[in-house]
């Protein structure tokens, strides 16, 4: 590869001077060729910018952890998922609209329920082979498969007889996916679903059936059976350093690739110190700062110039479990929603890297409504409200109270969370002791009861406030407290297959605020982040507003690296 | 001799059954099991059940423990560890490709960092009290109280951020060498000196030396060859776990100098509950260390003869 882009660029400025010397015979030769050198054409066939960098400097590194392998619909967050090397039925701008991508269009039933996918006739894969409907289907369809015991099957369970299929009990022909020609296939939902493009779009990609059927599950450990449909495909995968990314010379889409190489430089788990790397220059971009981080950006010169600032898609709140004493009491809960100073988490202890709130939806997301006084009245901190609260639940000054646990995990909220506690003994008079644990070790202390109270995040998986209401009363959920109500039921379950509207956003509003009024949880903050992007990575699609977007997913698709 | 090695090991393969045992009861009594340890599954519900159990039966985790031990063993005699549930890949295949690196780091860092450690001591023992002697216990305890990863970090701001001298990580080219390993060097120079220091000042006062010094030897030969010689029975104590820890690398200076080895596995191998290489990867870390005694007291008999094992060679 590395030796044939500079043949190509060569190749492409010698074409270019032969034809300007062609057509304007005036000018002398060697001054037109100093001048068309400047125009840089990519690859993948993008005549970049004027203001862009030679070829071989079209590099774009950013870092992630390591993937087991690259098949996004076998596990989505198993595999390495990236947006250069699969190409999405649709791709979300900026905005939140849809744009065209593997499907030319697409249409949905009247009855809300299916959806036909019309796709790119001339889509191949970086092998050469054709992209048809038939690798869609078998991919969807394998997904469920009861024979991969993919532990996220559950996300396509709203497809028809999803669920069944996965447990064996129907045959394939019965799950809501259908071949109906070489180049279209449809997908049939149990309800109306009207946010299920986000579903489907987020990591969901064909995988290449010729070689799932020669190599079996294999095919995805090894970058010479694993092609791509995407810009870019896979060069190389060099274990525990880096997978590099080069531009699929069979991809004739939407859009074609800028860069001659992206790198996805491998970083531990845990540890990495990725701000410093940046700074250093070892990546280019797509590193998100929050806390200490961000404070250090936001002061830096230089960096606060990089950075894109957003209010993160996440919602941090006090998960109490609500099986037993003392948190079955509402009156408790509501005693611990009043008591914590969220603008002083906010603003002192956190130092202006989150935002208080009231309402478990972040700020911006749709149907958001956290302004609202009836919603901010249920949580609004009054110390003496909550001291009263907690003596009429039997526990005055805090007397009589158990000492508990304060969980947290993976090194995430240790200062909120000593903040939070001392709020609550200055407050309420209660021992809670701050304890930051494994994610394994949480999710078990949860799912078996054993864990009262924790300082929880939800972060949204797709954007509709279903992702954020859906779980709280369902048993299956990982955070479940041991809550159910029926209001509450009834009102998410009407909204869910609605189109978006005000009327939907009302009955979910509805919904939250009685999350909030009975303090299912205590609604505390949404995080702030910084994504960093070097001043040299220019044409980033951006919003109207200057900034990143919520699943932006054509953020670097005419980005390229500037003089 | 011979007897006596064969001995030992018969002692060593004791030791890893033993050890086998303990750590395979303990890693399946932690509460949560490699399935919880995935994002996919903890954030938003809990696996379906039918699903779990194909997992559980796929991995063989359905099957009574006694059984899993067995199965294990019997395999791991044979050489299969069993497939990395975080990497899907043999566990064998995951520590052949990731322990080059540390062993490249942990002998370039014995290198540097073991010589430089016996001489700082070595000098400071011969002129206690002297500006050289407070010169290295400052170096000395500067080193051993700052943390190997306050030490990773600064040494990346001033030298990849500030300077831009040197690239903040990886591995593969020389560049990316140097500064992981003068760090890890650094953490070895501080526990090194002051070892040496402290057994070599009790050496230069021995009754031995003086007699060297009467019989009228030089004293680069009293030092080298008398003292040092007594003085360094403890430290090769102390050099047999080093060398092991060495070679089997360190979480904090691979996941911060982001090096593609074994050193911070065991700690995410746990952390995941990926089982095989937590297993694997302990039986490795305990049959180093055996190892590494046994060669240690096989090294005192050549230091010093009075101690030999196992009769005369």
């Amino acid at each position: 590869m590395n030796r044939f882009v500079p043949m190509i660029a060569l190749l492409a400025v010698l074409i270019m001077v032969t034809a300007v010397g062609c057509v304007a015979p005036a000018a002398p030769a060697s001054e037109m060729a100093a001048e068309e050198m400047m125009e840089v054409v990519s690859t993948g066939g993008v005549t970049l910018p004027d203001d862009a960098a030679p070829l071989d400097q079209q590099v774009f590194r950013s870092a992630g952890i390591e993937g087991k392998h690259f098949d996004t619909m076998r596990n989505e967050y198993e595999g390495f998922a990236y947006e250069s090397t699969i190409e999405q039925l649709a791709k979300m701008g900026p905005e939140g609209d849809w744009h065209p991508a593997a499907a030319d269009s697409w249409e949905l039933s009247e009855d809300g329920r299916t959806w036909t996918f019309h796709l790119r006739q001339d889509a191949m894969w970086s092998d050469g082979t054709p992209v048809t409907a038939e690798d869609w289907v078998y991919s969807f369809r394998r997904y469920l498969n009861p024979e991969m015991a993919n532990v996220y099957a559950w996300f396509l369970f709203d497809l028809e007889n999803g669920e069944a299929y996965n447990k064996g009990e129907v045959d394939v022909e019965e799950l809501g996916v259908k071949l109906i020609d070489d180049y279209t296939f449809s997908l049939t939902t149990t309800v109306p679903i009207p946010y299920y493009m986000f579903k489907i779009n987020w990591h969901a990609a064909p995988v290449p059936r010729h070689m799932v059927e020669e190599h079996g599950d294999d095919w995805a450990n090894d970058p010479a059976t694993a092609p791509s449909n995407g810009p870019y495909r896979i060069a190389e995968w060099n274990r525990g350093k880096n997978v590099i990314f080069t531009p699929n010379p069979h991809y004739t889409g939407r859009y074609p690739a800028t860069f001659e190489q992206r790198i996805q430089v491998i970083i531990p788990e845990v540890g990495a110190p990725l701000l410093q790397m940046y700074q250093a220059g070892d990546i280019d971009g797509g590193v998100g700062v929050t806390g200490d981080d961000l404070v250090q950006v936001l002061a830096d010169p230089q960096l606060s110039q990089e950075a894109y600032i957003s209010v993160m898609n996440r919602g941090v709140y006090i998960y109490m479990n609500q099986r037993t004493p003392p948190f079955d009491n509402i009156l408790v809960r509501q005693a611990f929603a009043h008591a914590v100073d969220r603008t002083a988490l906010c603003d002192n202890v956190m130092r202006g890297t989150c935002i208080p709130a009231h309402g478990f939806l972040p700020k911006d997301f749709p149907c958001e409504r956290n302004d609202d006084p009836e919603l901010i009245a249920y949580q609004n901190y009054d110390p003496e409200l909550a001291a009263d609260l907690m003596a009429q639940a039997g526990y005055p000054g805090g007397e009589g109270f158990p000492e508990m646990t304060l969980f947290t995990k993976e090194g995430e909220f240790i200062r909120e969370a000593e903040a939070i506690q001392r709020m609550l003994a200055d407050n309420l008079g209660v021992k809670l002791t701050p304890q930051n644990v494994e994610r394994a070790f949480y999710v078990d202390q949860m799912r078996n009861g054993e864990l009262k109270v924790a300082l929880n995040r939800w972060g949204a998986d797709f954007i509709d406030p279903s992702n954020f209401v859906d779980w709280w009363d369902d048993p299956a959920a990982s955070y479940f407290t041991g809550w159910t109500d029926e209001e509450y039921r009834n009102l998410i379950d009407t909204a869910r297959p609605m189109a978006m509207s005000t009327e939907r956003c009302d009955l979910y509003h509805d919904a939250l605020k009685i999350l909030a009024r009975d303090a299912i949880g205590v609604f505390v903050m949404n995080p702030v982040q910084a994504v960093l992007y070097k001043d040299y990575v220019s044409g980033l699609t951006l919003t109207d507003d200057g900034t990143l977007g919520v699943y932006n997913m054509m953020l670097l698709d005419s980005a390229y690296v500037k003089e | 001799m011979t007897r006596y090695v064969l001995g030992r090991f018969v002692g060593i393969i004791g030791v890893l059954f033993i050890v086998s045992i303990m750590i395979f009861l303990m890693i399946h009594s932690i509460p949560g099991g490699p399935f919880d340890a995935m994002p996919t599954t903890s954030e938003f519900r809990d696996i379906p059940e039918h699903i779990r159990e194909k997992l559980m039966a796929k991995y063989g985790l359905d099957k009574p423990l006694y059984v899993q031990y067995f199965r294990y063993m019997w395999a791991a005699l044979r050489g299969d560890f069993g497939i990395s549930f975080r990497y899907g890949e043999p566990v064998t295949d995951f520590i052949s490709r990731s322990w080059p690196a540390t062993a490249q780091l942990g002998l370039s860092a014995m290198a540097i960092g073991i010589p430089i450690g016996i001489g700082l001591g070595i000098l400071a023992a011969l002129r206690p009290n002297t500006w050289l002697d407070y010169l290295t216990n400052v170096v000395v305890i500067t080193t051993f109280v700052t943390p190997v990863f306050v030490v990773a970090i600064m040494s990346i701001i001033i030298f990849a951020v500030v300077l831009r001298w040197l690239p903040s990580g990886g591995w593969g080219e020389p560049k990316q060498w140097i500064l992981p390993t003068f760090v890890y060097a650094l953490g070895q120079i501080g526990g090194m000196a002051r070892f040496t220091r402290s057994s070599m000042v009790d050496a230069m006062q021995a009754e031995f030396v003086r007699t060297a010094r009467a019989k009228g030897l030089r004293e680069r030969a009293v030092v080298m060859r008398h003292a040092f010689r007594s003085a360094s029975l403890p430290l090769i104590t102390l050099l047999g776990p080093m060398v092991v820890n060495l070679l089997l690398g360190s979480f904090f200076i691979e996941a911060i100098f982001r090096i593609p080895g074994i050193g911070g596995q065991i700690t995410l191998a746990l952390y995941n509950r990926d089982y095989p290489v937590i297993m694997a990867l302990i039986l490795l870390w305990t049959f180093a260390i055996a190892i590494a005694y046994l060669v240690t007291d096989l090294l005192y008999g050549v230091v010093d003869p009075r101690i030999r094992v196992g009769g005369t060679m």
